[in-house]
């Protein structure tokens, strides 16, 4: 199977599942909420009674902005803390959710159960994978804190150095951003990994490092897939941003119907990226039942066959 | 009213109060202290432009001959300088500034200074220093008799002011000639001098300068990391030897050809009379643009037009013509057009507003990337840009620093006045000079920044640069939402700066002697730009440019003092702005002005008759009568400074009432009996009082309005949601 085929199949698998893209949107909305509640209201308390509220919403109104967060010290007071907890409580929920949504989309899907997965059943899975979940995916966070302060400690201070002697603007910009566009890559093979690791546990080892292991070989083994699929889904956020980005500059926001439009807008486009996010991982889950499958054929790895991704794929 | 009547002052005053009178008997049911004065915007009075002086005073003249070695980044100097005394008094010492010690070691003050800001010191090989080898003066040796002195900090390590004392006084008038050879290296680009590899070379400060000699009193302020220079006004004829094929940009004109000399070096000769530095550059590989600034097709007829009305000296209205030169960085030769542009321009406005550019040449040189650290700078006829290679909007890039540094020419060239003690007269004038013709050609300026911490755009990595591929998806992508076509007035673009800086230090104040960089900042650049906006709000633009002008003309190749400005605006009879100037100069106070409550009820509603002995605000009767709202606008005055303002009252009924009041008290309350309700209040609605603090509290209005809040709550959200997703996806 190629990434692309693969990416398909997820897409239709997210289709096939969509409430759990809704869920998946709800939950961070929800928690999103929680944080931007009080600024909201704070927002609200020093901009409604302005009388230049049409003129505020039209525009971004820096002035008015770098006024209101010099009168609202307890509202910006440690956003970095907050930031990071929220962060993390939207890791470990993506992980929880995380083993219910390849059992529901990959699973149950290739082992052509009948009728509707209920929430319930959802949950119950979703409990089951909870703890190799989230372990995978603190590993994963440690993994990428690790390779970040490597990749600070080879680089960050040493920069400017270097490109002191560098006399054209565009080859310092350039390599300016290297390290963030390296930092990209590393990570995009991290998450990569880690969503090969998933899927391996839910698929058939039940183990933490067995399944980052055989993530791993997979992940060697279909570099190449796995990258195509990669590059198609960020195409597809990109589209579905530069569509939000042409909405949002198009609509006049001044008024509440564009206002409205817009976030209406801007919804979608969460909701979309939610959908193209259980899509990858239900492509990533497909990827590696299709390489298990490929082993379990071979006689020589009898002891690793999983009888549920022996079974014939069901479209 | 016809002009005539406005002919004499003391009818203007009498307009002038009976207009405050009417102003107050419009708002009859005004409570607390009466309105004492109001904006006022008489014609010009005393205001008497002079003719603008063809020469400067020739107190210092510079002889230098100077050999750069770019590989070594050093130079190796003869001086002789021609010293008259300007004073009344004899004097038998002579000060010295050695500016490049500045960068010798890490202990000078700059570099303490530097340290304190956490800004990068220099590293191995970076340093730069100079070295008196030899100083005669009336036939002696006096080499030996040089002392360091530290005026402002007593730091011993500092070696950037020198005193020599002469055998014989030099007495007032008199003249003495004073002989130096020198050695000097450059450190690397910083802080407005400096190199950048053997290829560009800034050499700035870079021979020992002469300080001011005020009454018995050398001026001569050691090198500091917010301070700049002061000198006397003299002839400059500096020859400058480089190795073959290098350029060579200067203060002043080329005289003659380059004269190539032995192994291989070529001497370049500049002159320039009425100047008081002098500075050049020496690089490879630039491009080296020339045109001509034709005054005759820059001619602006209403501009001539408003000076021949000002009483200008119709010989010093024309302006003349500039050979413009353009050093650029290949990076940066796609905007040489704009360059050009932006310096006609200035040389166009500003020549009108200030008088006119007097030299033939100006140089501008562009520096490429890693001699940034030397853009933004002025020097006599020649200034340094500061752009980027994707700076590439109308708005953006290389006009704001040429627009500012060629404004430079005006308020320090010409109005030589004491950029260390009193920063703020060329740095706040430059800026308000600059704004004007920014704002009138090219529009609002970019805001590209953060907000706690949420990036708006991509300034930390590219800058504000609108042509990057992509550069609008990136500016619009959900993580940066906020920063869609984010563009200030130039006049509110440092509203951080103001909010931060407020109240610590007076305006008044040696350069080096604010808290940081930040307050240096603000008090030398941002508050008194905003100041000038203000007195212009107070006085008219016509009034405000009489006075500018008088100002500009009257201290041309002078040194002129906060209370030389003081005075021109004096002249301008409007005491409102006399106070406003002494209250901001004199102290840290702010302005802000709010509008704090607004209320609106039918008396029935309340219980309450009408409000007794206050009477029908604007005589359309209805007060007392049932079917009437019984309404009250409050103001205060926030800050300490006063200043009149104006207060628009709007009614639902479309109605809207601009009261006036001196600003004088604490508060203000006015009331309305109306038919209809107050929609909304605005304090300072033609925002005039660019000083105001606080813009924000300056409306109030009766209805809520939740659109602001649900536009950009919803993007804070949308912010939220995509760090959180991204988070979710990326583990």
């Amino acid at each position: 199977m190629t990434g692309l085929q693969a990416l398909r199949q997820g897409l239709q698998a997210a289709r096939r599942g969509w409430r759990y893209v809704v869920y998946a949107w709800l939950l961070d909305l929800v928690v999103a909420a929680l944080v931007a509640l009080p600024f909201v209201l704070a927002l609200d308390g020093a901009a409604a009674a302005t009388g230049g509220g049409a003129a505020l919403a039209a525009r971004f109104d820096e002035r008015f902005f770098a006024e209101f967060a010099a009168t609202q010290p307890a509202l910006h007071a440690h956003w970095d803390l907050r930031l990071a907890l929220c962060t993390a409580a939207a890791v470990l929920l993506h992980a929880f959710c995380a083993g219910g949504l390849i059992e529901v989309l990959a699973r149950r899907g290739a082992r052509g159960e009948p009728g509707p997965v209920t929430v319930r059943i959802f949950l119950v899975t979703c409990v089951e994978h909870a703890s190799r979940m989230i372990a995978i995916s603190v590993l994963a966070g440690l993994l990428l804190a690790l390779l970040g302060a490597l990749l600070h400690g080879l680089i960050g201070g040493r920069m400017e150095g270097w490109l002191a002697d560098v006399p054209r603007e565009r080859t310092r910009l350039l390599l300016t951003l290297a390290p963030g566009v390296a930092y990209l890559l590393l990570l995009a093979v991290v998450a990569t990994w880690a969503d090969l690791a998933r899927a391996c546990v839910v698929l058939g080892e039940r183990e933490v490092l067995p399944a980052l292991g055989r993530g791993a070989r997979i992940l060697g083994r279909r570099a190449g897939a796995l990258g195509v699929m990669g590059l198609a889904a960020l195409a597809l956020q990109l589209a579905a941003l530069v569509a939000f980005v042409g909405c949002d500059a198009v609509v006049p926001q001044g008024r509440w119907g564009g206002i409205l439009l817009v976030i209406v807008a801007a919804q979608g486009l969460m909701l979309w990226r939610h959908g193209v996010r259980v899509a990858v991982i239900a492509a990533t889950a497909r990827l590696c039942r299709d390489d298990l499958a490929a082993r379990a054929s071979r006689p020589t790895v009898g002891d690793e066959v999983i009888a549920e991704v022996a079974a014939p794929e069901t479209p | 009213m016809g002009r005539h009547l406005l002919c004499c002052p003391c009818m203007r005053r009498a307009l002038a109060v009976a207009l405050l009178c009417g102003a107050s008997l419009g708002v009859a049911g005004a409570e607390g202290q009466p309105a004492a004065s109001a904006p006022a915007d008489p014609a010009p009075a005393r205001l008497a432009i002079p003719r603008l002086p063809d020469r400067a005073p020739r107190t210092a003249d510079y002889t230098i001959h100077v050999e750069v070695d770019p590989r070594r980044h050093t130079l190796s100097g003869q001086e002789t300088i021609t010293w008259r005394n300007p004073t009344g008094a004899a004097t038998a010492e002579l000060w010295l500034h050695l500016y490049l010690n500045g960068f010798k070691h890490g202990r000078t003050s700059l570099m303490r200074e530097r340290a304190r800001e956490g800004l990068p010191l220099a590293g191995a090989g970076e340093w730069g220093s100079i070295d008196v080898r030899r100083l005669r003066a009336q036939g002696r040796d006096l080499t030996a008799a040089l002392r360091f002195e530290r005026p402002d900090d007593g730091n011993a390590d500092d070696e950037t002011v020198a005193r020599v004392t002469l055998p014989q006084p030099v007495p007032p008038r008199g003249e003495v000639v004073v002989e130096i050879d020198f050695t000097a290296v450059l450190p690397r680009a910083q802080l407005r001098t400096g190199h950048a590899g053997p290829d560009f070379h800034l050499v700035a400060q870079w021979f020992p300068k002469l300080g001011v000699l005020e009454g018995e009193r050398w001026i001569c302020h050691q090198l500091h990391q917010t301070s700049e220079f002061y000198s006397d006004f003299g002839r400059y004829d500096v020859w400058i030897t480089v190795p073959l094929g290098y350029q060579v940009a200067a203060t002043g004109q080329l005289t003659g050809r380059p004269t190539p000399l032995q192994l291989d070096r070529v001497a370049h000769r500049f002159e320039q009379e009425d100047v008081h530095d002098f500075a050049f550059v020496v690089a490879r590989g630039l491009h080296d643009l020339r045109r001509t600034y034709v005054a005759a097709e820059h001619r602006d007829g209403a501009a001539e037009g408003r000076l021949l009305r000002f009483g200008v000296p119709p010989d010093d209205v024309p302006l003349t013509d500039v050979e413009v030169r353009l050093l650029v960085a290949t990076d940066h030769v796609g905007q040489a057009d704009r360059v050009f542009a932006a310096a006609f321009r200035a040389l166009t406005d500003m020549g009108y507003a200030y008088g006119r550019y007097p030299y033939h040449t100006l140089t501008i040189v562009d520096p490429p990337v890693a001699a940034f650290a030397v853009g933004g700078m002025e020097y006599p006829t020649l200034v340094t840009s500061q752009s980027t290679h994707f700076a590439r909007g109308p708005e953006e890039g290389p006009e704001h620093t040429v627009l500012h540094e060629i404004a430079h020419q005006h308020f320090y060239g010409l109005l030589a006045s004491n950029e260390v003690d009193e920063a703020w007269l060329d740095e706040g004038f430059t800026n308000y000079a600059a704004g004007r013709v920014l704002e009138r050609h090219f529009g609002d300026i970019p805001r590209l920044t953060s907000y706690d911490g949420i990036p708006l755009a991509v300034r930390p990595i590219a800058g504000d640069r609108r042509s990057l591929p992509l550069y609008a998806l990136w500016r619009d992508a959900p993580h940066a939402t906020w920063a869609r076509a984010v563009t200030v007035p130039f006049v509110s673009a440092w509203e951080d700066e103001v909010l931060a800086q407020g109240r610590v230090d007076e305006l008044r104040r040696p350069a080096w002697a604010f808290l940081g960089s930040a307050s240096y900042s603000y008090n030398a650049y941002t508050r008194p730009m905003l100041l000038l906006r203000t007195l212009e709000g107070l006085l008219g633009p016509d009034l405000m440019s009489r006075v500018m002008r008088t100002y500009a003309a009257r201290h041309r190749f002078g040194h002129p003092r906060s209370e030389d400005f003081r005075r021109a605006l004096a002249e301008a009879e409007v005491p409102a702005a006399v106070s406003l100037w002494d209250q901001v100069l004199g102290g840290r106070d702010e302005l802000d002005y709010a509008v704090t409550s607004l209320r609106s009820e039918r008396p029935a509603a309340r219980g309450e008759g009408p409000p007794q002995g206050k009477g029908p605000a604007n005589g359309e009767g209805g007060a007392g009568s049932g079917d009437s709202f019984e309404s009250e606008v409050t103001v205060r005055r926030l800050g300490d400074v006063r200043a009149p303002v104006e207060v628009e009252v709007r009614f639902e009924g479309g109605e809207r009432v601009t009261e006036r009041w001196d600003g004088e008290a604490t508060w203000q309350r006015f009331r309305y009996s109306r038919p209809f309700r107050v929609a909304s209040a605005r304090v300072d609605p033609r925002g005039l009082l660019a000083l105001d603090r606080m813009a924000s509290n300056n409306g109030r209005a009766l209805v809520l309005d939740r659109r602001p809040a649900a536009r950009h709550g919803a993007r804070v959200l949308l912010w939220l949601q995509q760090v959180l997703a991204f988070a979710g996806g990326a583990s």
